[in-house]
């Protein structure tokens, strides 16, 4: 059984993620609390073996407060921490393997309320309105009851589950519309589903490049897929790509694949350049791309998680994955290290908690 | 480390007092020790080189209700890695891992090929005869594995007419219910030896401190039937079998109330030749195993994993006293793997040779050399070799020490694992040194051991690439000492007993310098027992210390002390007689964990009647 766990465990954890990060708008200056000022780093915690963590790094990078969560609520966030996001006032860490998200002031840290009905391995989850919609995987072992939770944020309770296709992972929202990429959970996929916010019924299944394991919304609010491609384990090795959807008209404007033997991941959006990372080393396009860049603007990344904002790289590196992990950050400007700094065990996102 | 000095301070207190205990005591031990009367000649395991450091008798196996993987848990200092009450329990022996553990039942080898390990809450004692925990390097006698240790489950027959029946029921906390059947048979031909044991459990105990509840049921039945025929003087057939049905749903942790569940089911059949004579024994064996797993992620649905493992074995060995200072074995072993399921289907033939030697100089002063050397396709298996003697240099005092090589295989989950496995391991060799001081007196004896071990190659799952595999890595270097005493004192009808067992191990990984995930350093159990005619009472007492579950990290899991309590009482009615047994675990209430994140009970109690006759 052991096997399975850790087998499972391992699967899981060497599949490139990083958060999605619907940013409000926050103006305010004062500090609202300890954590205003500064970033969150996800940390999933070793399966198993310890809890996910949050830690906290003010902007000026100065200290690492590395388990924000436990400190101010003197309790474990839950086993794999996978995702976080900001809204309002509130933050939500999505944690996958107690299948609950936890709710906390965005400030303080204070836990608000634990959500622990209705979800089933959630994943990621983008806000519209007054709903939250969260991919799940469902029970693993079943391949057909994949679906996406729709939360009442009020209530902080799930109201409507929607069946979708294998292996939601990433989640995007544009205006009334949510954009789901269909990674595939422990086998592979490779659509795009469409639900339209106002009856959250899937209205469009778009298939673009295999394994889609990240994206990004441009300014125009198109949204750019990254498909990482099958590995060559599968036995079916294909080819990473780069699709671009027009959101308004749900048609793929753009589709760039890359060689078979390479599968890219971690695609990011800053400053109206896409950035994302091959084999350890970080490349840049801008939207007008016709073909695969060659030139990296950092090599010998570890990179588990990457986060381009602040006109700097936060690179997450997981490490051993039993290990505490490190964020390394480097000048967007001149591409060299700033610092680094250590986490918890797994980091898999940086989540910015204020847009200046 | 304040407790830890606290806990020195208490034990060298305590041994004090053991000692001048000792000297003041006059009485006589009056208690004769009821043993089966067993086949006696020359045993394979005379010339195993391991300390023997436990050895449990059928008397103390029935009487437990509990799994192996407990009762070792609280009758020795070998520390078990129990993920929960009931569910996934893995030795560890001189902090070697699980999977250098060899378990070997009536001289087979049956640590499943595909995990190398053997699931101690699967094993239950009443099935059994006699246990011995044989401590240190056993490779060259019962192959791969036996780098930490061995554990000897055995089951004996005795030809003289009899006829015994026994039958018990439990009732205890949480839902649990636990009924047992023994038939002890024989003639002076014949013997056979029948045992069931079914069990049931909501094991639905709070967590300490939170609002949470175990999920973990569980439900088995074991069985197990051994005959025996004498065809003359010299031969002897016997047939062994031991059957094993489990199915758990596997417990919550404090993070997730579980879904999973795992059923196991598990043979093992052996049939043996024995031929004695006065100045020879031989030996052929050949058993058949078959271990299957099924693993359902989620309980309500019938999807599942599963791994099935078959093992057909074959042994031959003969001993032969050479004269009346020398004792000489051959063995030869022809061993096959069936694999299928998650692993899928592969196959592995292993052929092994081993030599004996051993020469009584004196009286007291005796010594051997063993060696052994095993063949397999696709990796080479190291040539092994044990040294050891065994000198009495006092009439109270003996001093043993060996030196052994050993080796351990590596698994069909490490080689052949969907996209994971690694083809290409080389088996894990260790080498070790130890010196025992056995000393005993007529009130009681204690042993004091100390050793060295060193292990290379060691196979760890590692991130390569963006793939988990497992790689020929790590290198462990480890020391540490045991002691183990018992003390009687017996006045009138009163009898009191003393047991202790403490082992203190370093065990660490040699590029790190780093203690071993989920190796204690210090470990202690107690034992009190008070009896008078028919009645005993007992009091159990058990320390771990804090381990690391993780390599670099500060979080630890806390160490733990739980203490148990039963009582005893014996009915004699006319030609029949019933036990009434009350058991109280974790007295005290304690949370505790073994495994990060899965509470063990708190107070629970059992209540046990068996009637004999």
């Amino acid at each position: 059984m052991n096997f399975k766990k850790i087998s499972v465990a391992l699967l899981a954890s060497v599949s490139l993620f990083f958060a999605s990060c619907s940013n409000d708008d926050d103006s305010s200056s004062a500090p609202l609390g300890d954590y205003d000022n500064g970033l969150f780093v996800v940390n999933e915690g070793s399966f198993g073996n310890t809890s996910g963590t949050i830690s906290f790094i003010p902007y000026d990078l100065s200290e690492v407060k590395k388990n924000v969560f436990k400190t101010v609520n003197g309790e474990d966030l839950g086993s794999l921490a996978q995702s976080m996001i900001t809204n309002k006032s509130r933050a939500y860490i999505v944690v996958n393997d107690s299948h609950v998200i936890q709710v906390v002031n965005r400030y303080t840290f204070e836990k608000e309320a634990t959500i622990d009905q209705g979800l089933d391995n959630p994943r990621f989850m983008t806000v519209f309105g007054t709903k939250a919609y969260v991919t799940n995987w469902g029970d693993t072992a079943d391949e057909t009851d994949d679906y996406i939770a729709v939360l009442d944020l009020n209530s902080n309770t799930v109201t409507e589950k929607i069946p979708v296709e294998l292996g939601p992972e990433k989640i995007f929202n544009v205006d009334d519309k949510v954009f789901v990429l269909h990674q595939g959970a422990w086998g592979q996929n490779n659509k795009v589903s469409v639900i339209n916010t106002n009856d959250d019924s899937v209205t469009k299944v778009i298939t673009v490049g295999d394994i889609p394991s990240s994206g990004a919304l441009d300014i125009q609010g198109n949204l750019w897929v990254l498909g990482a491609g099958k590995a060559a384990w599968t036995g079916s090795e294909s080819a990473g790509s780069i699709t671009k959807i027009n959101t308004a008209t749900l048609e793929i404007e753009k589709t760039i694949n890359f060689e078979t033997s390479e599968h890219p991941g971690l695609l990011n959006f800053y400053n109206n350049t896409f950035y994302y990372v091959l084999n350890g080393s970080l490349y840049s396009f801008d939207s007008s791309i016709e073909t695969i860049p060659t030139e990296a603007k950092l090599s010998e990344l570890n990179a588990y998680g990457l986060k381009v904002g602040k006109d700097k790289v936060f690179v997450t590196d997981a490490k051993d994955y039993i290990s505490y992990g490190e964020v390394k950050v480097y000048d967007l400007n001149s591409f060299t290290e700033e610092k680094s700094l250590e986490v918890g065990i797994i980091p898999n996102a940086v989540v910015f908690n204020q847009i200046d | 480390m304040n407790k830890t000095r606290n806990f020195i301070l208490f034990f060298v207190v305590f041994l004090l007092q053991l000692f001048s205990f000792a000297q003041t005591s006059q009485s006589k031990d009056s208690i004769q020790q009821l043993e089966e009367v067993t086949i006696t000649g020359i045993k394979l395991r005379d010339f195993s080189s391991g300390l023997n450091i436990y050895n449990f008798k059928k008397v103390e196996l029935e009487k437990n209700t509990k799994s192996l993987g407990n009762f070792l848990q609280e009758n020795t200092s070998i520390y078990l890695k129990s993920y929960s009450n009931s569910m996934l329990s893995s030795i560890s022996f001189r902090g070697t891992s699980s999977s250098q553990t060899s378990v070997v039942w009536n001289g087979i080898p049956i640590n499943s090929f595909m995990n190398g390990q053997t699931d101690f809450n699967t094993v239950f004692t009443n099935s059994i005869d006699q246990i011995s925990v044989r401590e240190g390097g056993g490779s060259v006698i019962y192959g791969s594995g036996a780098i930490g240790g061995t554990i000897l489950l055995e089951n004996t027959f005795a030809f003289y007419d009899k006829f015994k029946n026994q039958i018990s029921a439990t009732v205890g906390s949480f839902d649990t219910y636990k009924t047992r059947y023994q038939l002890d048979f024989a003639t002076e031909k014949f013997a056979i030896k029948f045992s069931a044991n079914a069990f049931k459990s909501e094991n639905d105990y709070k967590f300490l401190g939170t609002s949470k509840k175990n999920n973990g049921s569980y439900e088995g039945l074991n069985i197990g039937l051994n005959v025996a025929t004498k065809i003359n003087s010299k031969n002897t057939l016997k047939f062994y079998s031991l059957g094993n049905l489990l199915d758990r749903n596997l417990s919550s942790t404090l993070f997730n109330k579980a879904r999973d569940k795992q059923k196991d089911e598990n043979l093992r059949t052996l049939l043996e030749w024995n031929f004695i004579s006065e100045k020879s024994n031989s030996n052929l064996k050949f058993g058949f195993i078959q271990d299957l797993y099924q693993y359902f992620s989620n309980r309500e649905n019938e999807n599942h994993d599963f791994g099935k493992g078959r093992t057909f074995i074959s042994k031959y060995d003969f001993i032969h006293k050479v004269s009346e200072k020398i004792k000489a074995g051959i063995g030869v072993e022809y061993t096959k793997n069936w694999s299928d399921g998650t692993v899928e289907s592969h196959q592995r033939n292993t052929y092994a040779s081993y030599f004996l030697f051993r020469h009584y100089l004196t009286n007291k002063f005796d010594y051997g050399v063993n060696i052994r050397k095993e063949w397999t396709k696709s990796y080479e298996v190291p040539f092994v070799y044990a040294i050891d003697f065994s000198y009495q240099i006092l009439p109270f005092y003996t001093i043993k020490s060996s030196a052994s090589t050993n080796f351990r295989t590596p698994t069909f989950n490490d080689l052949y694992w969907p996209n994971q496995g690694n083809p290409d391991l080389k088996p894990e060799d260790s080498k070790q040194i130890e010196i025992g001081n056995y000393f005993q007196f007529k009130n009681f004896h204690f042993n004091l051991t100390t050793y060295l071990i060193q292990s290379k190659n060691m196979i760890q799952w590692k991130p390569t690439g963006n793939v988990w595999k497992p790689i020929n890595v790590a290198e462990m270097k480890g020391h540490g000492i045991q002691f183990s005493g018992m003390y009687k004192y017996t006045f009138g009808n009163h009898q009191f007993k003393l047991n202790t067992n403490f082992s203190y191990t370093v065990s660490k990984d040699a590029e790190l310098d780093t203690q071993l995930m989920y190796v204690p350093l210090f470990k202690t159990t107690e034992s009190f027992t008070y009896s008078y005619k028919s009645f005993s009472f007992n009091y159990q007492f058990l320390w771990t210390d804090s381990v690391k579950n993780l390599t670099n990290s500060d979080q630890k899991i806390d160490s733990f002390n739980v203490s148990n309590i039963s009582f005893f009482y014996n009915f004699l009615l006319q030609k029949n007689s019933l036990d009434i047994g009350l058991e109280m675990d974790n007295i005290y209430n304690t949370p505790y964990t073994v495994v990060y994140n899965r509470p063990m009970p708190n107070r629970n109690f059992q209540l046990t009647l068996t009637y004999k006759f």
